[in-house]
């Protein structure tokens, strides 16, 4: 497979139809993998695919971050499915026209969750939980994709969030509101669950502005707290589900319970499902004149 | 001793000098500060409106006008929006003096040319008065000074009183379109007005410098070009800055930290510097 | 200097020792396991109750370093008041219990003296109280590692798994299950004479230096860091094509600054509840893009790779610089728990390289 891709990234450079190809290479140890910027057709050779590809690089595609440049013909992205699902996500959000990117889907059949559970395979034992519940194991909308692309059936029921958004569910008030408090006491609010994240694409985060200070910087009770709801409502209905922002928080605080049970809220509100289509707008960035509801008026 | 912890200074008097920019005095509230407080032209300080936080500007008053310290600034962010609000009688908080010097020393017996753009003649503004007060150590005084717009000039009564001074010359000037019919100085951005129209003499003279950076550096070519040696050269910096106290870490160039090292820096000291300024 | 010698298994009486002193004891603890099948399993420094539950030596590193026990991560450094039209001001007082921290590692316990640099009045007599009152009260007590794991590099900037920089009272593990026990200081003393019950005869040094040479194996992530310095310093290096290379990825949070026992960045905020108000000193990154950003708008690091480049140098030229301290400690933690992987070792290697070619070969245009 990967030798696949390899070729097609050498002839997308060479044919200069792609400016870059954003993709996996080995990374420090050889437990992880790194993102990687292939601009030379040479370099594809750093170019792999397995499951310690953990990493949602369609944040890069983001308007934050340099991809695509201005003047470039088209960025090159090796991408999951989980991940193409962000992409589309980004294109419903006009973060990014379909026509500046180019995407190698890649089959995957699941990553680790953390990379020190790497053990040279992947099992029960080392599986990140979202890919249990995946239904983009094979990539929906991509450019290329390394041999014969099976029909897929995507037409299971929604399945409710993860046993711990449930858990979490169960317990009363006080006692969830103990769990997080105890948990926000590691957040120290370097806002690697914001960098990380695909979809947080402001030029300038809401809890970064001081006029007004909507959110109080430091990393106290209040501000934690602030920063965190803050942080999934913005979020509701557009989050893809990719848990990066649990797997980069380096205190090893579970952030993506609020959006798991948020992504739950707006399916049984609006029957939507983010990064499916990317002409349908997340029903909290957008309204209709025939709205049932009148506070629109 | 807590180190941030600031004096409160009372505000005696308010000037509006353009649409966002004001000018305070300020006196201390403690006594014995009063008498014993002490600065040199070219040390900065942190200035807060209490609820709103702390902002670094240089104390744009002259040391030998000890009766207040004068401060200006513009209403950019969360505490220079606070400090706008504030009227006569109102407290500040005030930190300081922080920083290095300009060397008036060295600057005995020469002719003396302050430049600046906009906002950044306030910081000149504490040496043009202090080698004003003493002119029988000096040469002849320069004043090149220029802003986007008429409006945006400050210390405009100010200028038209070096004008009238008999060792002074005032060369002002606006950008292009910033112009009003009544404006009777120049029109262009200062480093091209300092080299074309004013142009002059390197002999014996030190020119004073404070603008954004990207002025600073088309200054430092003009004068280059005039033939002014690095030497020759003075200016100050204003990175971001929290504690100016060498501890809270955003005003470094390289190994250099703007709060203890700085802000004044020969052009000289500036060239070594990474470009991170 | 005194030693002696005292059973591992007795740890936990010791802790309990301590904390009957009226000590407050912060000692490694496994943090409670997430309800997940993601979760991995954490150790954090954490004020114990009672000795039953520590892991002092187990692992490799505690998430959460000393600093925050020194460098809190938010606190208030003033109090004020508006009442009738006039401000007042109050100092803060904080308590600086007498807290000793047992079971620190080398690479942590050498990141004090850093930070001290920073905070203490070393640094242009401005003194910090907040930063050296609470370290005035701080006893540490070092537990040196027998191994690393990948991310590990102590042994790349001048430190090893079993140095006592830092330390008061130093703990070595010996294979007898023993642990050898020197007291480096009057404060490792005072707590050497609460533990006395528990402590016997003379250490074998024999044995824990050669314990020390066989944990100098077991870190294996070996760079050259003494050629970095000059490299730095040569100022023509600021722009080489390395640092956009090598930061491209960076995506510009702060978990490896946050992370980091050397790193002193803050901020401060003034948060006020109606008349009355806190100015507030917390953790700052300068990997954050408004970090150095002018009123103006102008930002002297405009992009990412300018701001690691900044951490990198302040890492290894500005901390000897400006503060004459070690900036890096090698504890691993930003290459742990970065999430594209960006390590400080490749930009450490790469330097290396860089500097170890001759002159003629690093002219040569044609040579990469």
């Amino acid at each position: 497979m990967i030798e696949a891709i390899r070729t097609q990234a050498r002839n997308l450079l060479e044919n200069k139809e792609v400016d870059v190809i954003i993709g996996y290479a080995e990374g420090s140890d050889s437990t992880r993998t790194t993102p990687v910027f292939i601009r030379k057709p040479e370099e594809v050779s750093r170019l792999i695919f397995d499951p310690r590809c953990i990493n949602s690089l369609p944040l890069y595609l983001n308007k934050r971050h340099e991809y695509p440049q201005k003047g470039w013909k088209r960025t090159g992205i090796i991408a999951k499915g989980c991940d193409i699902r962000a992409i589309t996500q980004l294109i419903a959000e006009n973060q990014l026209t379909r026509e500046e990117v180019y995407i190698i889907g890649v089959p995957c059949d699941g990553v680790v969750s953390h990379f020190s559970k790497w053990d040279g395979r992947l099992h029960d034992g080392n599986q990140a939980t979202k890919c249990a519940e995946c239904d983009v194991h094979t990539p929906t909308d991509c450019d290329f994709f390394p041999g014969e692309r099976p029909e897929v059936d995507r037409s299971a029921p929604y399945k409710v969030s993860a046993p711990q958004v449930l858990n979490l569910m169960g317990l009363n008030t006080d006692k969830r509101f103990d769990y997080w408090r105890q948990e926000f006491d590691r957040c120290f609010k370097c806002y690697a669950c914001r960098e990380v994240c695909p979809h947080c694409s402001c030029n300038i985060c809401i809890t970064d502005r001081t006029q007004p200070n909507w959110v109080d910087q430091a990393a106290h009770t209040k501000g934690v707290f602030a920063w965190h709801i803050t942080r999934a409502m913005h979020l509701v209905g557009r989050c893809t589900g990719c848990g990066e922002c649990t797997r980069a928080c380096p205190m090893d605080i579970q952030v993506d319970l609020f959006n798991q049970r948020l992504k739950d809220v707006v399916q049984e509100s609006f029957g939507y499902k983010s990064g499916y289509s990317q002409d349908e707008k997340p029903p909290l960035i957008t309204y209709k004149t025939d709205d049932s509801e009148d506070f629109i008026q | 001793m807590n180190i941030y912890q600031p004096h409160l200074m009372t505000i005696n008097k308010v000037i509006q000098e353009t649409p966002d920019i004001k000018t305070f005095h300020l006196v201390f509230q403690d006594e014995e500060m009063r008498d014993n407080f002490r600065f040199k032209a070219g040390q900065f300080a942190e200035y807060s409106a209490f609820g709103h936080g702390e902002s670094t500007f240089c104390i744009a008053s002259s040391p030998t006008r000890m009766d207040h310290i004068e401060c200006c600034f513009r209403s950019v962010g969360k505490n220079t929006a606070g400090l706008f609000g504030l009227s006569e009688g109102d407290t500040v908080g005030f930190r300081g003096p922080y920083g290095n010097v300009f060397p008036l020393d060295k600057f005995k017996g020469k002719d003396l040319i302050f430049i600046a753009g906009g906002i950044a003649l306030p910081p000149l503004r504490s040496v043009i008065w202090n080698v004003l007060d003493k002119a029988e150590d000096f040469g002849h005084i320069s004043i090149v000074y220029g802003a986007r717009t008429v409006e945006d000039l400050v210390y405009k009564r100010e200028i038209e009183e070096w004008e009238q001074m008999p060792n002074v010359t005032v060369v002002k000037t606006v950008d292009p379109g910033g112009e009003t019919p009544e404006w009777k100085g120049h029109v262009g951005f200062v480093p091209h007005i300092l080299e074309n129209e004013f142009a002059p003499n390197p002999d014996n003279t030190i020119a004073l410098i404070c603008g954004p950076p990207i002025m600073i550096k088309f200054t430092f070519e003009a004068l280059d070009r005039l033939g002014f040696k690095q030497d020759q050269l003075i200016t100050t910096l204003e990175n971001r800055m929290k504690c100016g106290l060498g501890k809270c870490g955003r005003c470094n160039i390289g190994s250099t930290y703007v709060c203890l090292d700085g802000p004044v820096f020969w052009a000289e000291e500036l060239a070594k510097l990474p470009k991170e300024y | 200097m005194k030693t002696a010698t005292l059973q591992k298994s007795d740890i936990g009486k010791c802790l309990d020792l301590l904390i009957q002193s009226q000590k407050r004891v912060i000692a490694p603890q496994l943090r409670p396991r997430l309800d997940s099948p993601d979760a991995i399993d954490v150790l954090m420094l954490t004020p114990l109750e009672n000795g039953d539950n520590h892991q002092v030596g187990q692992g490799i590193l505690p998430l959460n370093g000393v600093k925050e026990f020194l460098f809190v991560k938010h606190e208030p450094i003033l109090a004020f008041e508006n009442k009738d039209n006039k401000v007042h001001i109050k100092e803060v007082h904080h308590k600086y219990p007498e807290t000793i921290i047992f079971g620190v590692r080398p690479c942590d316990a050498a990141s004090i003296a850093s930070q001290n640099a920073v905070f203490s009045s070393d640094n242009a007599g401005y003194n910090d109280q907040f930063f050296t009152k609470r370290l005035e009260n701080t006893t540490i007590v070092t537990y040196s590692c027998t191994t690393g794991d990948q991310s590990c590099f102590c042994t790349s900037v001048g430190l090893e798994p079993d140095s006592d920089r830092g330390s008061d009272l130093h703990l070595t593990e010996l294979p007898d299950n023993t642990l050898h026990v020197e007291i480096k200081t009057p404060a490792g003393e005072r707590v050497a004479n609460i533990l006395a019950p528990l402590l016997q005869g003379e250490g074998d040094q024999a044995a824990r230096d050669t314990a020390g040479k066989e944990a100098h194996k077991n870190v294996s992530r070996i760079r050259n860091s003494h050629l970095i310095k000059a490299w730095l310093d040569d100022q023509s290096n600021f722009d080489d094509e390395m640092w956009e290379r090598l930061g491209e990825k960076c995506i510009g949070c702060g978990a490896c600054t946050f992370m980091c026992p050397t790193c002193h960045c803050f901020d401060i905020v003034d948060e006020t509840r109606g008349s009355k108000g806190y100015r507030i000193k917390f953790w700052d990154s300068c990997q954050f893009d408004h970090f150095t950003l002018h009123s103006s708008g102008h930002n002297p690091r405009d992009k990412q790779y300018k701001r690691y480049r900044n951490r990198f140098t302040c890492k290894f030229k500005i901390y000897q610089d400006k503060f004459n301290a070690q900036g890096c400690v090698g504890c691993g933690r930003c290459i742990r728990d970065c999430p594209v992987n960006l390590d400080i070792t490749e930009y450490m290697k790469e330097v290396d390289l860089k500097a170890s070619l001759p002159n003629a070969l690093r002219q040569d245009p044609d040579f990469e």
